[in-house]
């Protein structure tokens, strides 16, 4: 093969001038192996983007902390579904699932949960330290995101410091779920895997963590001031024990 | 198909999700991976090859649109 890598996969990811890519059509017809290979990375031109975003259908919000309150009769998949978007979202997902998953709710049939928890999964197995390591944010970045993470949430959320364990504050995110707020702090520990708190406003009244666990991921919520936390993070349970403790004394619950 | 690119090595996976999950170029992606923009490149292709082996082998649903 005589036609460098870079230049194929930059013709099928369309980033090539039109002078460039007939340039190097023209070698194609001469490179047998080159064009087996352009083969096989258009075919490999898949809506990844898409697919992270779009693999996440629930019920209504409210029927999830309804069931967080006082389990209901198992999830069906009529009714409104909604769109959650992000590592976020299927991070309180995967506490849910969870909780069902530890009352058996879901045993009698291999409902959609457990579907949803397979396509949650893989989706949040994408995320690997160098998935996090684009730097550590400047002090005034920080404080915009949490600002605007605390209007979202109507309440002054202060990012916990995980310093003391050498784990670094690395965004703050806003997703929405039909007009809810829901906030995600992404955290990168020095080693091991990254690990994320979730907020959303909640109804529900205060209580500590409730643990959880799916798919080798920690899991626990806890409630305070009308804010429902999410830990979430492949950990042991030494170190979600250790970062919930953390953050529960940085916020007073 | 998510499901598919979880079964590639780690530093391919990470690739594959920066650049065409989060929409990073393919320099920003090298950079962020503190890594040579060829060697970047590299793991996106070969990513891409096992992606395609997988497609070929029906391991992998592609979207209606794909299918000619």
């Amino acid at each position: 093969m005589t036609i460098a890598e870079d230049r194929l996969l930059a013709y099928v990811d369309g980033l090539l001038s039109p002078e460039e890519a007939a340039a190097l059509e023209a070698e194609l017809r001469t490179d047998g192996e080159a064009a087996a290979l352009v083969d096989a990375l258009r075919a490999s031109d898949l809506p990844y983007r898409e697919a992270a975003e779009s693999l996440i259908s629930v019920p209504d919000l409210s029927e999830i902390e309804a069931f967080l309150a006082s389990p209901p009769e198992p999830a069906r998949s009529g009714g409104s579904a909604i769109r959650w978007v992000g590592a976020v979202a299927a991070a309180v997902l995967l506490f849910v699932a969870g909780i069902y998953s530890e009352q058996n709710f879901f045993q009698p049939e291999k409902s959609q949960w457990a579907e949803w928890l397979e396509e949650i999964a893989s989706y949040q197995a994408l995320y690997t330290r160098e998935t996090l390591s684009l730097g550590t944010p400047p002090a005034d970045r920080v404080r915009r995101q949490m600002a605007r993470v605390s209007r979202a949430l109507g309440h002054e959320i202060k990012a916990p410091d995980y310093g003391s364990v050498a784990a670094e504050f690395k965004y703050a995110r806003m997703y929405g779920i039909e007009g809810q707020p829901l906030a995600q702090i992404a955290y990168l520990p020095k080693e091991g895997k990254p690990f994320s708190l979730c907020m959303m406003k909640t109804d529900i009244a205060d209580h500590p963590p409730r643990y959880a666990e799916a798919y080798g991921m920690k899991l626990a919520t806890w409630r305070h001031k009308g804010i429902a936390w999410v830990f979430v993070g492949g950990v042991s349970e030494t170190e979600r024990d250790r970062y919930i403790e953390i953050a529960r004394r940085q916020i007073g619950s | 198909m998510l499901s598919a690119v979880d079964r590639l090595p780690e530093a391919q996976k990470s690739a594959i999700y920066l650049v065409y999950v989060e929409g990073l170029s393919y320099e920003e992606a090298a950079a962020a991976l503190e890594i040579p923009a060829g060697t970047l490149t590299s793991r996106l292709v070969r990513a891409r090859a096992k992606i395609a082996d997988m497609v070929r082998d029906g391991d992998i649903a592609v979207p209606e649109s794909k299918v000619e």
